[in-house]
């Protein structure tokens, strides 16, 4: 059956806002990949001059 | 925004709408979302759009529109443009050369992610377990202390991890006097390792600038004083990412490659769990891993889960086994989640936090 085309205008399907997704306590989610390996690989102060094997 | 380039082949063929490989359509019951994994972020959308992306993948607007006997026109169209305005998508005359994305979730570690619990009674050898973490290849620890903590007790901690390998701690501490945004920003600049500081049964909320090299201090009233605080399922927790996406598919999102050590040194997937395999003080991590049923939840998927396979958040949204919503029931929601996909209502809304008890104030 195909379904009925609802307008993206409903309420529905705002998106939510910052409060809605605050944390509610101070818990952790799950982390296996870290701030500190995104860090290594888009830190802004990159040195992408120097190559390591052609110092 | 990108159009591909029409190949010699191509050159008399209709465009059509490509979604991005990273910009992937999940259908809950009663709306669907588009997550978009490069950007970490997610829309909602009409099941009826959901229907036009999957089921009619690769078909003209024209087509499209002529399926739906041209009685919805206006609403495509709206859809859309809807699409291009988040930047899911482009019009290609060549889809097939943009492939979907491989959601094969593999990894080289035994161990990824690993929970420490602590407390005022704990007699842990931090130096034992942060080394037998090492050697399973444990990339991020959580450490989390119920207790008012001294700063001589989390340096203590910190230090048994300073060779290891592991690539991030987050710290949760008891509130004390000698945890002052200086003495953290001190200890954070001392190990690097750290990520993230949360500071539980503070006086008063407090939530410092993020440190230079991104860690995140933060002072919260509410009383975190056992593993029975965890669970919560909240939008806030929500993690949007290739990572958890593909992990998803296939893995439960919180217990898999998950090691844990509760306050009395027993071993278990969660330390919210009963099941233990053994102390850690007689039983090594190795061998509490080896034995058959360690990994048994490991597999254990949101699309398996009662009421979650049917919930638009299910590849984002991180799992809890150990407060079940039927405790006999291994596939049964997360009882501390209050929403339902079948209406699409958080109960209470998602902005008023539920059954949290701050400081000061009855349970
Ligand atoms: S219904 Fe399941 S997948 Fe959806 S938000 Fe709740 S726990 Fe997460």
């Amino acid at each position: 059956m195909k379904k009925r085309m609802e307008s993206l205008d409903d309420k529905l399907f705002r998106p939510l806002t910052a409060a809605q997704q605050q944390r509610i306590t101070a818990g952790f989610t799950p982390v296996t990949d870290t701030a500190i390996t995104l860090r290594e690989t888009y830190g802004e102060a990159h040195d992408y001059i120097r190559d390591g094997d052609n110092e | 925004m990108t159009t591909s380039e029409p190949g010699a082949a191509s050159a008399n063929r209709e465009p059509v709408f490509t979604l991005f490989a990273c910009c992937i359509p999940v259908q809950g019951a009663r709306r669907s979302v588009v997550c978009d994994l490069q950007r970490q972020s997610f829309q909602f959308i009409p099941n009826g759009l959901y229907e036009i992306l999957s089921e009619h993948a690769g078909k003209t607007v024209a087509e499209i529109k002529a399926i739906y006997g041209h009685e919805y026109d206006e609403e495509i169209d709206e859809y859309f443009a809807f699409l291009l305005h988040h930047e899911f998508g482009f019009w290609s005359s060549d889809p097939e050369r943009f492939p979907a994305l491989d959601l094969a979730w593999e990894t080289p570690e035994r161990i990824t992610n690993a929970i420490l619990d602590v407390d005022e009674g704990s007699r842990h050898d931090y130096g034992a377990i942060l080394r037998q973490l090492d050697d399973l290849g444990c990339k991020a620890l959580e450490v989390r202390c119920f207790h008012r903590c001294s700063l001589r007790e989390l340096r203590a901690i910190l230090e048994a991890a300073r060779h290891g390998r592991l690539r991030s701690i987050d710290l949760l501490a008891g509130h004390g006097p000698e945890l002052t945004p200086d003495a953290l920003e001190g200890l954070a600049r001392e190990h690097p390792r750290i990520s993230r500081i949360v500071v539980h049964s503070a006086p008063e909320r407090r939530q410092m600038p993020p440190l230079r090299t991104g860690v995140t201090i933060e002072y919260r009233t509410e009383v975190i004083d056992s593993p029975r605080c965890c669970g919560q399922i909240h939008p806030g927790y929500f993690v949007v990412d290739f990572e958890t996406f593909a992990e998803g598919q296939k893995h439960n999102t919180c217990l898999n490659r998950k090691l844990s050590v509760d306050a009395r040194g027993e071993i278990k997937n969660c330390p919210s769990m009963t099941r233990s395999f053994g102390n850690v003080r007689e039983v090594s991590l190795h061998s509490a891993l080896a034995q058959r049923d360690f990994a048994a939840l490991w597999s254990i998927n949101k699309d398996q889960i009662a009421i979650c396979r049917d919930c638009e958040f299910r590849y984002v949204c991180t799992d809890c086994r150990a407060y079940l919503r039927d405790a006999a029931d291994l596939y049964s929601k997360p009882s501390k989640c209050t929403y339902d996909p079948y209406t699409a209502e958080w109960q209470p809304p998602a902005d008023v936090p539920a059954g949290i008890h701050t400081k000061g104030a009855p349970e």
